[in-house]
């Protein structure tokens, strides 16, 4: 347990520490995320435009 | 409104035509020159548009902060070039509203001349109209926010370099955002980075100067960027012109 | 020369396959680099003489800040390749890679505050690096704003790539502001010619961190362009066998 803490602690700067980890995280997920939902909207935009073009000839 | 002459005046032997000949692109620059400056002189009223806004601004801090003058001598740089750079920025709008709106800023694109040339006349007449009586009001504005005296010719010298590079890097901004509508924000949002060098330098130029310490090497470092805004800024512009008038 | 190999490379249905194909092969490393030097940074490395345990925020700090410039020059180079050879992939390329470069811009702004403030006793101060930072966070938005406000695609490609090009001077003053004025920040102990003046012990973990920024990037780029290809390809015939797949 004593390791444990002192590891979240690490020497007194874990409140800076974590959070900076932490938001490194999250922005890492994030861009993959977001970049993945870009690809979809646009996947899905151009099959629905496919779909009227074919339904107009 | 005169169509607008780029070429030469016809030349020949007792005033009788031959061939009109072909301006120069220096002599083209030059009659935009003259052109904007007397436009600009017609609307009177907007000439002191851009001095009245920066006395104004920098009036506020005084009341908006204190009274006490070795207080504002402090922020004194600060608030002079961040009221500087805001007057600048609001004239900027109107570097090529106008010419594009009846068509004249496709024409000098169109014309054969360099545009570059063209649109740094355009550019002086926007810092000798703007820039330079701000430059010149603001040491007694700094004297309003308890400036000695000594420091008046170094503030002057630093807003002198700092609002021809303003003009320079704003003139980017506005070219680029010729096309968009309602851009003024976003004119501020594109100039703003850009211009954190002139500030940072001409703000410390001015601190030193104030605390009567030489201000030499920040007004090397503002007349490096100066120069190299002066050089590359105008064809950036327009390049940037030319991709907004497609 | 004949150019139509290249003019096959830059087509949009190519790209947009090869892209996909690519993907996996930068981002599987990236993420096994990432998780070893996490292991190694946090675990490994000892602790610093000076700063003690709290140094290991550099592991994240300098690798986004690393990515923002890294990511700020390749846009702008792509962006004039774009502009001056008039390669439509190339503007792709740049608008893909500005939201990545602006968020991580944001991280290293913020991973910065939270080491200084143990470190120097403030969240900021206005040195030049850390200044020329947020210029550099302020471009990207202008960039990204600057896109959004034109409407025709192609000027807005183009005028953007005016405004990366034009910012890049920005680059090498985030560089050696450091070297230049006195700053808060430690002259480069890493990017310097010469040998690291690093542990080793210290710097592994730096350096496998920075290399799975690096593949990460590529990876989410990639992912980014087919999303930008397909929004930039109005009824292509191409489409149809790609969204079949």
């Amino acid at each position: 347990m004593p390791a444990v803490m002192h590891f979240l602690s690490m020497g007194g700067r874990g409140q800076y520490l974590w959070p900076a980890y932490g938001l490194t995280l999250v922005v890492i997920v994030m861009n993959v995320v977001w970049a993945r939902t870009i690809v979809r909207e646009a996947r899905e935009d151009a099959r629905r435009r496919l779909l009227m073009d074919g339904g107009e000839r | 409104m005169k169509p607008l002459p780029l070429t030469a005046e016809p030349s020949g032997v007792d005033g009788v035509c031959l061939t009109p000949r072909r301006a120069s692109s220096w002599q083209a620059a030059t009659r935009v020159f003259l052109r904007d400056l007397k436009l600009a002189f017609r609307k009177r009223g907007q000439l002191i548009q851009p001095i009245a806004f920066f006395i104004i601004v920098t009036a506020m801090f005084p009341l908006a902060f204190t009274p006490e003058l070795t207080r504002l001598r402090e922020v004194a740089p600060g608030v002079l070039w961040v009221s500087a750079l805001l007057a600048s920025l609001l004239a900027l709008e109107f570097l090529f509203r106008d010419d594009r709106e009846d068509g004249t800023l496709e024409q000098y694109a169109l014309s054969g001349h360099s545009l570059t040339g063209l649109l740094f006349a355009k550019t002086c007449v926007h810092w000798l109209l703007t820039g330079l009586p701000l430059a010149l009001v603001a040491p007694l504005m700094g004297g309003a926010l308890g400036v000695p005296i000594e420091a008046m010719p170094g503030i002057l010298a630093a807003l002198l370099l700092g609002t021809v590079s303003l003009s320079v890097i704003g003139a980017i901004g506005a070219a680029l955002t010729l096309g968009v509508k309602r851009g003024g924000v976003l004119l501020s949002l594109l100039t703003l980075p850009l211009a954190v060098p002139v500030m940072i330098f001409g703000a410390r130029a001015t601190e030193l100067a104030i605390r009567g310490v030489d201000a030499a090497a920040p007004l090397y470092l503002l007349g490096a960027i100066t120069v190299l805004g002066l050089t590359l800024g105008p064809i950036a512009a327009a390049a940037a012109v030319r991709i907004s008038l497609e | 020369m004949d150019w139509k190999w290249f003019h096959r490379l830059a087509s949009p249905p190519y790209i947009y396959g090869l892209a996909g194909r690519l993907i996996p092969w930068f981002a599987w490393p990236a993420a096994v680099s990432m998780v070893v030097a996490l292991y190694l940074g946090l675990f490994v490395a000892p602790p610093d003489r000076i700063q003690g345990e709290g140094f290991r925020i550099l592991y994240v700090h300098a690798p986004s800040a690393w990515m923002s410039v890294m990511v700020y020059t390749i846009m702008a180079l792509s962006a004039a390749i774009g502009l001056i050879w008039r390669i439509k992939i190339a503007h792709a390329v740049a608008a893909s890679c500005a939201p990545i470069g602006a968020s991580f811009t944001a991280v290293a702004l913020i991973t910065g505050m939270l080491w200084g403030k143990p470190m120097w006793g403030t969240y900021w101060e206005w040195d030049p690096r850390l200044t020329s930072e947020l210029v550099l966070f302020f471009l990207y938005l202008g960039y990204m704003a600057l896109r959004s406000g034109i409407e025709d695609l192609a000027q807005a490609d183009r005028a953007s790539a005016v405004l990366a090009i034009v910012g890049v001077v920005n680059v090498p003053i985030i560089h050696f502001s450091v070297e230049w004025w006195n700053s808060l920040h430690q002259a480069p102990s890493v990017m310097k010619f010469g040998k690291p003046t690093m542990a080793w012990s210290m710097l592994e973990p730096l350096l496998l961190m920075l290399l799975g920024f690096t593949l990460y990037f590529a990876a989410v780029l990639l992912i980014r362009l087919r999303g930008e290809v397909l929004r930039r390809e109005r009824a292509a015939t191409w489409l149809r066998q790609a969204l079949e797949g």
